[in-house]
């Protein structure tokens, strides 16, 4: 079923398109020869059409906010994600060693034990949470930067 | 000073014996049917048009829809879209009831523990079945960190069995001490409203209403973070790497 659904998805993107179908047919009906006039005379592109994918842009609605609004809300999703690691890694720890003292009628030792061990799985955890996000950033980063401003920004 | 606990107590509807043990159909119970059926309602009736322009109802659920499978399709891959339905039920769930609870009078059947850790566990032992139903015993090398020294495996191997055996707790324990601390906070501070009168209620109120706003943001979150989970650890059961 979902694999039916699949394409059905994809197939949205379609949409985006097919509304600029419309306004590109306007630019053509609007001064398209012209331009192409122009362009077979001195070979250069009509200056009003520089800045049309900027215009374009603009017309659509800053799609660069949202981005930052969905960055944000997962920035807090891991925030919760990371804290509670934490607490429940000497949680399940402290559990464990509890239970196996009951068993063996060794307390405290294995309560020690696996408390530390609890603490060290739960930083290790944080840890790896935090190594994974950075490299996701790093790539969105690398990816989002744009190539003639890399030499500045830095 | 009302009792901000009071609002978590499980109330028995209809009474039911099941073999000695307690099935009454509780608030609990009724809030959960509630939030299936608003689903129910809003995949099956809002969907029923399949108009290529949606409505508004058809337009919610294609988002979610969408949202879901995006999810689904960035963190498993194409692997995970047997998975789809699961997440999607899963996800849709948290959210209504999170969201039901935010509606005043009602109940936040999320705020029980033993709820959350039913969610938690059925995703824990799905998800450890599907590993080894993949990788056969192979999955237990999943517990061996790569590249750690000889010395030190027997150690790294238990706490990777730990970080592990947290895991249905920390997802259990996040989703329930999130909902809880909300909404006892909104009843305290409800009860500071009233206590302080006319002349100095306003103040609470006005947190009141922003932090009605914040709780909102966490009740989706809290179902974000709930699936996105399910699917991190899905991808770690199917593809095997940390």
């Amino acid at each position: 079923m979902v694999r039916a659904a699949w394409p059905f998805y994809k197939g949205r993107g379609c949409r985006l398109i097919g509304a600029v179908g419309p306004m590109a047919k306007f630019v053509k009906s609007h001064g398209g020869n012209r331009t192409r006039n122009r362009e077979n005379r001195s070979g250069e592109r009509d200056d009003r059409f520089a800045d049309f994918e900027k215009r374009l842009e603009r017309a659509r609605g800053h799609p660069g906010d949202a981005p930052e609004a969905q960055a944000r809300g997962s920035a807090m999703g891991t925030a919760f994600r990371i804290s509670t690691e934490l607490v429940v890694g000497l949680l399940v720890g402290g559990l464990i060693g509890w239970q196996l003292d009951r068993w063996f009628d060794t307390s405290p030792v294995f309560l020690l034990l696996f408390f530390v061990l609890g603490a060290a799985a739960g930083i290790w955890n944080v840890v790896r949470t935090a190594l994974a996000m950075q490299s996701d950033t790093g790539d969105a980063q690398a990816a989002t930067k744009k190539p003639e401003r890399g030499p500045d920004a830095k | 000073m009302p009792n901000p606990m009071l609002q978590f107590e499980i109330k028995r509807l209809i009474k039911l014996d099941l073999f000695g043990l307690d099935a009454s159909f509780t608030n609990s119970s009724l809030f959960m049917v509630i939030a299936v059926f608003l689903i129910t309602l809003l995949t099956i009736w809002g969907m029923r048009g399949r108009a290529l322009v949606p409505t508004r109802m058809q337009s919610v659920a294609e988002l979610s829809y969408e949202f879901v499978a995006n999810m689904v399709r960035d963190n498993v891959g194409s692997a995970g879209q047997k998975y789809f339905p699961f997440v999607f039920s899963l996800f849709m769930f948290v959210l209504f009831t999170n969201m039901l609870g935010m509606v005043p009078y009602s109940f936040t059947v999320t705020s029980q523990i033993i709820v959350t850790f039913a969610l938690a566990a059925l995703v824990f032992i799905g998800v450890t079945i599907i590993g080894f139903a993949k990788h056969g015993l192979g999955f237990l090398k999943f517990l061996v960190p790569s590249g750690a020294p000889a010395v030190l495996l027997p150690m790294l191997v238990v706490v990777e069995a730990i970080s592990y055996l947290t895991r249905p707790l920390s997802l259990s324990v996040r989703l329930f001490a999130n909902m809880m601390a909300g909404h006892a906070m909104l009843k305290v501070f409800g009860a500071f409203v009233v206590g302080l009168g006319f002349l100095g209620g306003w103040a609470p109120l006005a947190f009141m209403v922003a932090f009605t706003g914040l709780e909102i943001l966490v009740a989706f979150l809290q179902a974000y973070v709930f699936a996105i989970l399910t699917c991190i650890y899905l991808n770690d059961a199917l593809h095997m790497h940390h």
